[in-house]
């Protein structure tokens, strides 16, 4: 805890390693956060050792073991088709963890660029984005994928896009605002000067600046993702069975509401478990590197 | 008062041009339909004669322009089309369950911002104690929450296990309980969140200082702090309005609630484009105006806001 050096005593690292240093000290300290990197990896080693993990095959039908509640053999019972709904929420940590970053990493790559130009640049290319996010916006992201998928049609692929595609404009408000503070920057003035290209200027120091609270963003919406996807998997409209992905369980096992509760409860507390660990890890990362993205 | 009119008139004009676009969306979604959209929104039974029925009745027939100019023109003259599977007006349907979800949509608002602003305002005024504490944690588990896990949950309980309301419908006043939850636990936990963080703000201003050493009691203090954090708790309210309305598709799904969420769901399975097109555009219509209504809000709640320069 000596963050402060004694008189006299040369600084052990430079002050901006120094300063980042104290913001991970600060996540560290993060009870919630910790939870929620805790809760992640359990849901991540499961899904990569589910093979070695569970003796059950995920999609491996036996109906003469159907309908089993909670047992030692079928800890979390087994489902409607005799499948072990351990086993699959196990292995359909694959398909939502994956999903979750893949469309987040979608809307980020194709929202960042947009929204950093659009406040970079301002005039006429800031109108026309703008507008295009608000349209986009008035969707909200559920619906905008829930129609999406309506037309291309269901499956893993269409799915990630669609949930991507969903998050796209909060991206590019986020952008926009960054490259709007960060363009007023002495050394972005400098770097005018010095007469760096547009391009290179964004780049180089308008992105490199803005990537901390786009991080944070990032990881708040990998939230939103993950309930968009299983949301649409709920309504049938996802990731198709047998492929075990929570959602997709979860409107399964609705139609058996009344004989087998138990179904309904693991993927659901599952779900809900992922998307509450990406919350209290970004809130911990928002926190200690960027409080002025609260709320 | 010209200020003010022109402050209107300018975000009316963006409002058709966001509405326009969203049309404009919707009409070349339909369009990308993989294969012949005439023939998938009329269904693998129709006869050749139904499919070019469709096609003509949709505008498919003619360029993208013409279409969208018919659906405007249709729209200017108070049409959304016909719906495919049923038969009827697009309008007619969705006036049928547009009263639904919007009694869904007030109650669930209202729920999340009594119960909301209550958690928001006991966790400022007890900071670092355990009250506040329970808040932050059912704010973050209010947001993760998926809706459909907190309908099938209170479902178990509520109706298998205790038999006390019913599973779905819209039969009794009672059917209104559950999915109101529902709706209003996300819009709870946000507006949490920022009754909290705006009462912590404006507890430690000046003129709440001054009541304070005046002598007056706590809640008296609290309700002068209270009154200037409204600003922030009511901008958040209307934003996620629009969180809100996806939630309603959700909801009405579980519950079987007669509204336009569950309707957008049906015409999906349905391939009824025309049905799903309208529902769409009735739910941004809906988004852009509470948009609209809530800056016009500000300045009511708080003169010194200024809407225009």
């Amino acid at each position: 805890m000596s963050s402060i050096p004694a008189v006299g005593e040369a600084p052990s690292a430079p002050e901006a390693t120094r300063a980042s240093l104290r913001k991970f000290r600060t996540f560290a300290r993060n009870k919630g956060a910790m939870i929620g990197i805790f809760i992640l990896l359990v849901f991540a080693l499961a899904a990569i050792f589910a093979p070695l993990l569970s003796p059950y095959d995920p999609t491996a039908q036996d109906l003469s073991s159907a309908f089993l509640a909670p047992s030692m053999a079928h800890p979390f019972g087994t489902d409607d088709l005799g499948q072990d709904i351990l086993a699959r929420i196990m292995y359909g940590g694959r398909y939502t963890l994956a999903i979750g970053a893949v469309a987040v990493s979608i809307a980020a790559i194709v929202g960042v660029p947009f929204g950093l130009i659009s406040g970079y640049f301002g005039g006429a290319t800031d109108m026309v984005i703008q507008r295009v996010t608000d349209i986009l916006l008035s969707f909200n992201p559920f619906l905008l994928a829930l129609v999406l998928v309506a037309v291309f049609g269901v499956g893993i692929d269409t799915v990630t896009i669609a949930a991507g595609i969903g998050v796209i404009p909060q991206f590019i408000r986020l952008a926009r605002g960054q490259a709007l503070t960060l363009r007023e920057e002495v050394y972005v003035e400098a770097a005018i000067a010095f007469g760096e290209s547009s391009l290179a200027i964004l780049g180089r120091h308008v992105l490199r600046n803005a990537l901390t609270p786009i991080i944070v963003y990032a990881t708040l919406n990998i939230g939103v993702t993950i309930l968009v996807a299983a949301g649409l998997g709920f309504l049938g409209l996802g990731v198709q069975p047998p492929t075990p992905e929570w959602g997709t369980m979860l409107g399964t096992a609705r139609s058996f509401i009344f004989k087998a509760s138990y179904q309904l409860t693991f993927p659901g507390l599952a779900i809900f478990l992922a998307v509450l660990s990406f919350n209290l890890v970004g809130d911990g990362l928002r926190d200690a590197f960027d409080p002025s993205l609260r709320d | 008062m010209s200020g003010f009119l022109t402050y209107l008139v300018r975000r009316l004009v963006a409002a058709v041009i966001t509405l326009l676009g969203v049309i404009l969306v919707m009409v070349l979604l339909v369009r990308a339909l993989p294969g012949d959209p005439a023939r998938i929104i009329a269904g693998l039974q129709a006869t050749p004669e139904q499919v070019e029925k469709i096609r003509v009745s949709m505008g498919l027939d003619q360029s993208v322009p013409v279409q969208y100019w018919r659906y405007l023109v249709n729209l200017a003259h108070g049409s959304l089309g016909t719906s495919a599977s049923f038969g009827t007006t697009v309008l007619s349907e969705i006036g049928h369950r547009l009263p639904y979800t919007i009694v869904l949509a007030v109650l669930g608002t209202l729920f999340g911002a009594i119960f909301g602003i209550a958690l928001g305002v006991l966790a400022a005024t007890h900071k670092g104690r355990w009250v506040d504490a329970f808040g932050s944690m059912l704010g973050v588990a209010g947001i993760s929450m998926p809706v459909y896990w907190l309908g099938i949950l209170l479902i178990v309980l509520f109706s298998v296990m205790l038999k006390l309301l019913p599973i779905g419908g819209a039969d009794t006043p009672s059917s209104l309980v559950m999915p109101t939850i529902t709706l209003g636990v996300f819009s709870m936990a946000v507006v949490s969140r920022m009754t909290r963080s705006t009462m912590l703000d404006t507890l430690d201003q000046d003129y709440v200082r001054t009541v304070r050493a005046k002598g007056v009691p706590e809640r008296v203090a609290v309700r002068h702090a209270l009154r200037n954090a409204f600003i922030p708790i009511l901008t958040v309210i209307g934003l996620q309005f629009g969180t809100l309305l996806g939630g309603a598709v959700l909801t009405e799904t579980v519950f079987s609630w007669p509204g336009i969420g569950q309707l957008l769901v049906q015409s999906i399975d349905n391939r009824d484009f025309p049905l799903v097109q309208g529902i769409v555009f009735v739910f941004a219509a809906m988004f852009i105006v509470l948009n609209i209504v809530t800056d016009l809000l500000y300045s009511v709640v708080d003169p010194r806001v200024r809407l225009y320069r």
